[in-house]
C-alpha cells in the first residue's frame, strides 16, 4: 500500500479539520518569515554601514592600535601609509577591480563654537576615495557642497545645529596630537549632510587626510588602512593576500584582520542570529502543537479503523508511517502557504521600507533609519523546512501510540 | 646646715634639663594643620616667574618642552612655550577657565571637559593639575600619621582628605621635610582609593627665607614607563607682575 496517497485521502476525508490544523502552522510560519525579513533588513543595514564606514572588509592597523581601538588613539599610526596602501591597491585590484583601499584616521575631538563646546568624532580620509565609501557627498543638504580642498569640512546636520553653525562658518577643532600635546585647526564648513543615521548626523564631521595629519602631527601616516571588497565571498582569501604584503612592508608591527574579528558588532550580529533562530523555532513549535492535538483526536476517532487495518495484516511500522505522513503533510501545506504569503508581504513592504527614525533616536548604532526588509533563498528554505520538520516531530508521539494499539482492543473499544 | 644629697642634686638637674628642652624652639609637637600652614607659607606666593623645562618620558619616547611662566596667586597663570615644535603656543588660566593660543591658526580656544584631564603637552601633569589651587590647608582636612625617613631626611607623614568635591584628587598622602617644610613626596588618590599620580621633589631652591621645590618629578600611576620632570630656573617669587599679562589680549599679541 502506498502511504502518501492513503494519507492524502485520509486528510481529505475531513477537510475542515485538516485546514484548521494546517492554518496554525501557516500562521506561525508567516510570522517567522515576516520577522526574518525584518531581521535581514536590520542586520544587512548594520553590516553594510559597519563595513563601509568603520572597518572595510579587511582592516590594517598597528598592534598597539588594536589594543586600544576603543579610545581611537592617535599616537598609534602606520608610518608611511601611502606606500603601503598603494602596494595593497595594486595587488588587490588584480583580483577585485572594484575593491577600494582607503587610508583613514578617526579620532575624538572637542569642537568649539560661540554657543559652547561639544565632543564629536572626526573621520579623515581622501575625499575622493570617501565618495565611494562614506558617500556623504550624496547626502549634502541644499546650500552646501562637498569638501573641495584642504581646509574644508562637511558636518552632520544635527551636530551643526547643536553648535549653532551653518555653511560658510568656521569649525574650530581641538584634540590631542600624536605626541600628546594639544592640536588646533580651523576648517571652513563647505556643507552639511543628513544621512538619517543618528551615529553620523549627530556626532561626525568629515575632513581631509591632509588636514588631519597637520592637526595631529602625524606626518605621512594613517591610523588604519581599510580594504572594501565588491562582495563578502573573497574576504578570507584577500585577507591572506593583504597579510603577505603587510609582512613584506613591516613584519610584526601591523595587524591585518577581517571585519568579523573587529569590534563588538560582528559578535553582536552572530549572537542576534542565534537568538532569532531559537525564537523562530519556539514560534514554529507553538504553531505545530495544534497538529499534535488534531492527530491525537484523529487517532482516537479512527481506533476501530486502525484495529481493522492491523488485523488485515498492516505492519505496525506502516501504521506509524501513515499517521506520521498525515501530520507531516499538514505541516508542509501550512509551511508552503505561510512562506508564500510571507515572502509576498515582505516584497511589498520592502518597496517603501520602515521609517524607524523616532525609534532609533537614542541609538548610535551603524544603522539606517529606514529599514528595508528582505528575503533570501535561505529564508524561504528555512520557513518550509522548519514548519515541516517541527510538524513531523510533533506528530511522532501520537503516531507511535496508534502503532502500538492492540488490534482486538482497538476494534472492541470503538 | 644640711648637706645637699647627690640624689637631690641629680633630680633637680634633671628637672632643669627637661624644662630647657621644653622651652627650646621647635621642640613643641606640631599638629597637621600647623605643618600644612608652614608648607603653604613656603609654596604659596603672590607672584612667581620662572623659566621651565619639562622632560617627558613615555615608554621609549622622550620629549623636551621649554617655557616661560608667570603666575599671580593661585587664580592667574600665563605660560608661553619656547621649544621649536611648540614655539608661540600660549596658555592662560583665569580662575577655573583655561585658554590656549595656537600661532599656526592665529586663534584662541577655550579648553574644557575631558581635554582638561589630558597631560599638558603630553606630560603626566594634566591641565586639571595646573588648575588646582595650591593652598592645601583650605582644601583638605589633614591628619598627622607619623614620621618617616625619606631619602635621608626626616619627614612628617600626612593623610589629607578633600573637604569638597571641587578638587582633582580626593585624597593625598604627603611626606613633608620636617626641617624645610617642603613636600618631598606626594601620592594622589581618587575617591575610590586608587593611586593616580606620584610626585617627588628632586631639588629645591632657597628664595629668601623660603624653600621652594625647583625640580619635581611627576609620574602617572596608571601608565607604565611614564614620567615628567619639571625643572624651574630663574625663579623669582613675589616680584611685581604686570596685570595685563593675565588677559586674553596678551594671549594673542
Amino acid at each position: 500500500m502506498k502511504i502518501i496517497p492513503f494519507a492524502t485521502r485520509n486528510l481529505l476525508r475531513n477537510k475542515r479539520r485538516s485546514a484548521l490544523a494546517a492554518s496554525s502552522v501557516f500562521l506561525s510560519i508567516l510570522m517567522i518569515i515576516v520577522l526574518q525579513g525584518f531581521t535581514n533588513g536590520f542586520l544587512d543595514s548594520m553590516v553594510r554601514n559597519y563595513i563601509k564606514n568603520e572597518t572595510g572588509h579587511i582592516n590594517i592597523a598597528t598592534t598597539g592600535y588594536r589594543e586600544r581601538t576603543r579610545f581611537m588613539p592617535v599616537d598609534e599610526f602606520i608610518e608611511n601609509s601611502p606606500a603601503l596602501a598603494e602596494s595593497i591597491r595594486e595587488a588587490v585590484k588584480t583580483k577585485d577591480p572594484g575593491a577600494i583601499v582607503a587610508e583613514r584616521i578617526r579620532f575624538g575631538v572637542l569642537l568649539s563654537s560661540e554657543s559652547g563646546t561639544k565632543e564629536a568624532m572626526a573621520i579623515a580620509g581622501d575625499p575622493e576615495v570617501e565618495r565611494k565609501l562614506l558617500m556623504l557627498d550624496t547626502r549634502i543638504l541644499p546650500g552646501g557642497a562637498y569638501m573641495g580642498s584642504v581646509g574644508e569640512t562637511i558636518v552632520g546636520e544635527t551636530l551643526a545645529n547643536d553648535l549653532g553653525l551653518k555653511v560658510g562658518d568656521t569649525l574650530k577643532v581641538v584634540t590631542q596630537k600624536a605626541d600628546g600635546g594639544l592640536g588646533f585647526r580651523k576648517l571652513r564648513i563647505s556643507g552639511l549632510f543628513k544621512t538619517s543615521v543618528n551615529s553620523l548626523d549627530g556626532m561626525v564631521f568629515q575632513m581631509s587626510l591632509q588636514d588631519a595629519r597637520i592637526l595631529l602631527g602625524m606626518d605621512n601616516g594613517a591610523q588604519q588602512i581599510s580594504v572594501t571588497l565588491s562582495g563578502m565571498r573573497e574576504v578570507a582569501a584577500m585577507t591572506k593576500l593583504v597579510q603577505g604584503i603587510v609582512d613584506a612592508h613591516e613584519k610584526g608591527k601591523l595587524s591585518v584582520l577581517p571585519w568579523t574579528s573587529i569590534g563588538e558588532y560582528p559578535k553582536m550580529i552572530q549572537l542576534m542570529n542565534v537568538v532569532y533562530y531559537w525564537v523562530f523555532l519556539i514560534v514554529a513549535l507553538l504553531g505545530s502543537f495544534i497538529i499534535a492535538n488534531v492527530m491525537t483526536m484523529v487517532i482516537l476517532e479512527r481506533k476501530r479503523e486502525i484495529g481493522i487495518l492491523m488485523s488485515m495484516g498492516m505492519p505496525r511500522g506502516k501504521i506509524l508511517n501513515l499517521f506520521l505522513a498525515e501530520g507531516t503533510m499538514l505541516g508542509l501545506i501550512g509551511s508552503l502557504a505561510g512562506t508564500a504569503i510571507g515572502v509576498g508581504l515582505i516584497m511589498i513592504l520592502a518597496r517603501k521600507g520602515f521609517d524607524m527614525t523616532n525609534a532609533m533616536a537614542g541609538f548610535s548604532w551603524p544603522l539606517d533609519n529606514v529599514i528595508y526588509p528582505s528575503v533570501t533563498p535561505g529564508t524561504v528554505f528555512m520557513g518550509i523546512a522548519m514548519g515541516t520538520a517541527v510538524s513531523a516531530a510533533i506528530s511522532y508521539l501520537p503516531s507511535r501510540r496508534a502503532a502500538r494499539m492492540a488490534p482486538v482492543d482497538a476494534i472492541r473499544s470503538a | 646646715m644640711k648637706r645637699l644629697s647627690f640624689r637631690n642634686v641629680f633630680v633637680a638637674a634633671g628637672l632643669m634639663f627637661c624644662a630647657a628642652i621644653a622651652a627650646a624652639p621647635g621642640a613643641q609637637a606640631l599638629n597637621a594643620a600647623e605643618i600644612l600652614a608652614k608648607v603653604d607659607a613656603n609654596q604659596v606666593y603672590s607672584t612667581i616667574y620662572y623659566e621651565g623645562k619639562m622632560e617627558i618620558t613615555s615608554g621609549s619616547k622622550n620629549k623636551v618642552k621649554t617655557m616661560k611662566a608667570w603666575s599671580a596667586g593661585s587664580g592667574k597663570a600665563f605660560i608661553e612655550f619656547t621649544n621649536p615644535e611648540d614655539k608661540g603656543v600660549r596658555m592662560l588660566k583665569l580662575e577655573k577657565n583655561l585658554w590656549m593660543y595656537f600661532p599656526s591658526e592665529r586663534d584662541t580656544v577655550k579648553i574644557s571637559g575631558a581635554l582638561l584631564r589630558q597631560g599638558m603637552m603630553g606630560s603626566d601633569f594634566s591641565y586639571e593639575d595646573a588648575m588646582e589651587p595650591d593652598d592645601l590647608k583650605n582644601l583638605y582636612s589633614a591628619e598627622l600619621t607619623g614620621k618617616e625617613v625619606l631619602e635621608g631626611r626626616e619627614c612628617f607623614v600626612l593623610q589629607l582628605v578633600a573637604k569638597n568635591k571641587d578638587v582633582a584628587y580626593a585624597k593625598r598622602k604627603l611626606w613633608i621635610d620636617a626641617e624645610r617644610f617642603i613636600v618631598t613626596k606626594s601620592e594622589l588618590y581618587a575617591k575610590s582609593g586608587m593611586l593616580l599620580k606620584i610626585s617627588r621633589t628632586l631639588d629645591y631652591a632657597k628664595v629668601g627665607s623660603r624653600y621652594f621645590p625647583s625640580v619635581v618629578e611627576f609620574s602617572d600611576a596608571l601608565k607604565k614607563n611614564s614620567k615628567t620632570v619639571m625643572s624651574m630656573t630663574s625663579l623669582v617669587l613675589d616680584a611685581p607682575v604686570d596685570e595685563g599679562r593675565f588677559s586674553l589680549q596678551a594671549l594673542t599679541k
